[in-house]
């Protein structure tokens, strides 16, 4: 314990260099700045971000990442409360409440408790998980290879949660990535491979280029086939102020706070279950066990409080394992995982010990940063409704420039950006098809890790497989690997079949108004 | 007639894409196939696409066939990757819109070699604008002019991208733009 105080001292003394926490202040910035934008989100904040880490150390780039990421599930609470528009997906069960909470003139109040949420939530979670992140990586050091390929294998697997309309284009959407991973030269035994004779092909494709195409032009062009809007999203100018809940206010609601902060760290931890899944979750149990006098839906702070706090409980619940185990579990900690690769860092459990300082640093810039992001909170509205009045054409062009450039500046080749628009063209496709885009990314980061760990083995056990099985590590990891794909498809399997038609007795309630 | 049904049961959008998936996995895995094995009886570097390709014709094969039976394909709706514009009346605009995006992009990623970074995006940024529903042509060309200006600064200036300068006589005003702002 008193290791892990040192540790993570040293951290925060990292954390207060001053470039490193202007890049946690600008992240912060970022992140609550795209998540009050309505199809931009936090994710595409993270990649249109990346471009400007690669000529910075690896310390300051991951520290305003993950400033992004933790602001993203926070800035989006205001025009969810305010106007009635979900900035991030996440924000959709806090809206119910939280809008109607406004429409009674409670909207101070409604923003105070969603900052009070994602405080506790952000703080909680990342002492949790911080305590936890050393003897997960120690047990992690112990790994071979046999049981790095079962934890991908895992990571993979899970990849089902990510489904959201079918599995199927879940699996195509991961395989599609994982193929893509497997173009140019092997690194393995040096063979060229799906490269059909292009120069272009033969370096591989990297997967920067996946992330800005599909993720960042792939939205652009989906949102060219709706009517963007010219005189933006602000409904009125009317400014509030930010009231936060008393004291015997927050005890009340002790339940819905520690249900929610546990289910949001545990959920976080979940490889696919990110702070969409996690909220809705939340929502749900609050909906089903908490004690309150008016039901869900009506305005009441359960509504704002379950739902923030769990998304934000999130963020350190995926980091973790991500710092841990190099294992990310939610598209933005996949991005995040790309920036480490492209500064040439492994995450895993080797990180706590050959650069102790620069995980104990990214561990303790959670903790600064969900501070940091309430007090910017406390003055943002201000600006939310200024940012909103932006027409949303110009948004996105400029969102296609941060991708073009973004593209181009890595390496200075104009392939990477032609390769960037085939990939925005593939992502509108996969939206409107709708396969889901965070498994194919994922794929294509995970899956030369997993190639390379899979030869390894096979070539250290003379090609026997059933080593996956009879090493304990690898043997559990791969029995859970299995039940995370079987025990959704079973489960999707049995609700496809005809049965009676059965109504809990609650469900007139579970409809929240919207 | 038969053989128009079978036809239209297999051209429906509830089956037609996993088809095409199908296909393409089978042309990948005979140039898998081509992929040198490993020495000495190891595994080698065909095996990893080799499987990931048959998963994937797997589940298309699994999909097509559980489509085929389950969906009434003559009055099919829902399930299948069909396409399917959820969107309000008044939120609709052409269906061809997002293709003139990504044309209007492929062609700003042609232009930029050739007229350079700053004369491209300029163009670009005022005609996609414009062509999202933007439509003022003074507002859109002054928006292209900073935003071009703006990013040359930014990524020239600050972060140190060489940007394509362009072809002869469109470099000479990159070099111009760029002594105006103080970039070497």
């Amino acid at each position: 314990m008193t290791a892990l105080a040192h540790d993570l001292a040293i951290g925060f003394a990292h954390v207060f260099v001053p470039y490193n926490f202007g890049m946690l202040v600008v992240g912060l910035l970022i992140g609550m700045a795209v998540s009050i934008m309505p199809g931009l989100g936090l994710v595409l904040g993270i990649v249109l971000t990346l471009p400007f880490t690669y000529k910075m150390a690896v310390e300051p780039s991951i520290i305003l990442l993950t400033a992004i990421y933790i602001a993203g599930t926070y800035g989006g609470c205001f025009t969810a409360i305010l106007y009635k528009i979900p900035g991030e997906p996440s924000d959709v069960p806090l809206l119910w409440d939280g809008y109607n909470m406004n429409l009674k003139g409670q909207a101070a109040k409604a923003l105070g408790w969603a900052c009070i949420a994602a405080l506790i939530g952000g703080l909680v979670s990342s002492g949790v998980m911080v305590t936890l992140a050393g003897p997960f990586a120690r047990f992690a050091l112990t790994f071979d290879s046999p049981d790095y390929f079962a934890v991908i294998a895992l990571g993979l697997a899970t990849v089902v949660c990510l489904a959201t309309s079918s599995l199927a284009h879940a699996l195509l959407s991961l395989f599609f990535g994982l193929m893509i991973a497997t173009v140019g030269i092997d690194s393995t035994y040096g063979n060229e491979r799906f490269t059909f004779g292009q120069p272009l092909l033969a370096g591989g494709i990297n997967y920067v280029t996946v992330l800005v195409g599909a993720y960042g032009l792939g939205e652009v062009f989906v949102r060219f086939g709706r009517r963007l809007t010219l005189n933006g999203e602000a409904m009125g100018s009317k400014v509030v102020g930010t009231r936060f809940p008393s004291w015997r206010e927050i005890w009340a609601l002790r339940g819905t706070i520690c249900r929610s902060t546990g289910l949001g760290t545990v959920l976080g931890v979940v490889p696919g279950a990110g702070a969409v899944i996690t909220s809705f979750v939340a929502y749900g149990i609050e909906q089903q066990y908490s004690k309150r006098d008016r039901p869900l839906g009506s305005g009441v702070p359960q509504g704002i409080v379950a739902p923030q706090i769990a998304s934000t409980a999130s963020v350190a619940g995926h980091m973790v394992p991500l710092l841990a185990l190099g294992l990310p579990g939610s598209g933005a900690t996949a991005v995040i995982l790309g920036a480490f690769l492209l500064h040439g860092v492994q995450p895993g459990p080797e990180i706590f010990v050959t650069q102790p300082d620069t995980a104990y640093a990214i561990l303790a810039s959670l903790f600064v940063g969900v501070i940091g992001m309430c007090v910017i909170g406390f003055f943002w509205i201000g600006l939310v409704v200024k940012v909103l009045k932006i027409p949303q054409p110009i948004i996105i062009t400029i969102v296609v420039l941060f991708c073009i450039v973004g593209s181009y500046a890595e390496r200075n080749n104009i392939s990477d950006v032609a390769m960037v628009v085939v990939f925005g063209i593939v992502g509108y496709l996969f939206d409107r098809l709708r396969f889901p885009i965070a498994p194919m990314v994922l794929g294509t980061i995970l899956g030369p890790l997993a190639e390379t760990a899979f030869l390894r083995t096979m070539i250290r056990y003379d090609n026997d497989w059933t080593v996956f099985f009879t090493r304990p590590i690898s043997g559990v990891l791969s029995v859970l690997a299995i039940l995370a794909f079987v025990l959704p498809l079973v489960a999707r399997l049995r609700r496809s079949r005809p049965r009676k038609e059965w109504r809990p007795e609650h469900e007139s309630n579970v409809r929240p108004a919207p | 007639m038969r053989v128009v049904q079978t036809f239209t049961r297999f051209v429906h959008p509830a089956v037609l894409p996993y088809l095409l998936i199908l296909s393409l996995c089978g042309f990948l895995l005979v140039r898998a196939y081509a992929i040198p094995g490993g020495p000495d009886g190891q595994l080698g570097a065909d095996i990893w696409p080799k499987t990931i390709l048959l998963l994937a014709a797997g589940t298309c094969v699994w999909e097509v066939l559980r489509n085929l039976w389950t969906t009434d394909i003559a009055s099919h709706v829902e399930p299948g990757p069909a396409v399917v514009d959820e969107h309000e009346p008044e939120d609709r605009v052409p269906p061809w819109l997002p293709w003139v995006a990504i044309a209007l992009t492929g062609v700003y990623v042609l232009l930029l070699q050739e007229i350079g970074y700053f004369l491209a995006t300029f163009a670009f940024t005022a005609v996609f604008i414009y062509v999202g529903n933007y439509r003022r042509p003074l507002a859109a060309l002054v928006t292209g002019a900073i935003a071009a200006l703006a990013f040359v600064f930014i990524f020239m200036k600050v972060v140190y991208v060489a940007l394509p300068l362009g072809h002869e006589p469109f470099a000479r005003l990159s070099a111009f733009i760029m002594e105006l702002m103080g970039i070497r």
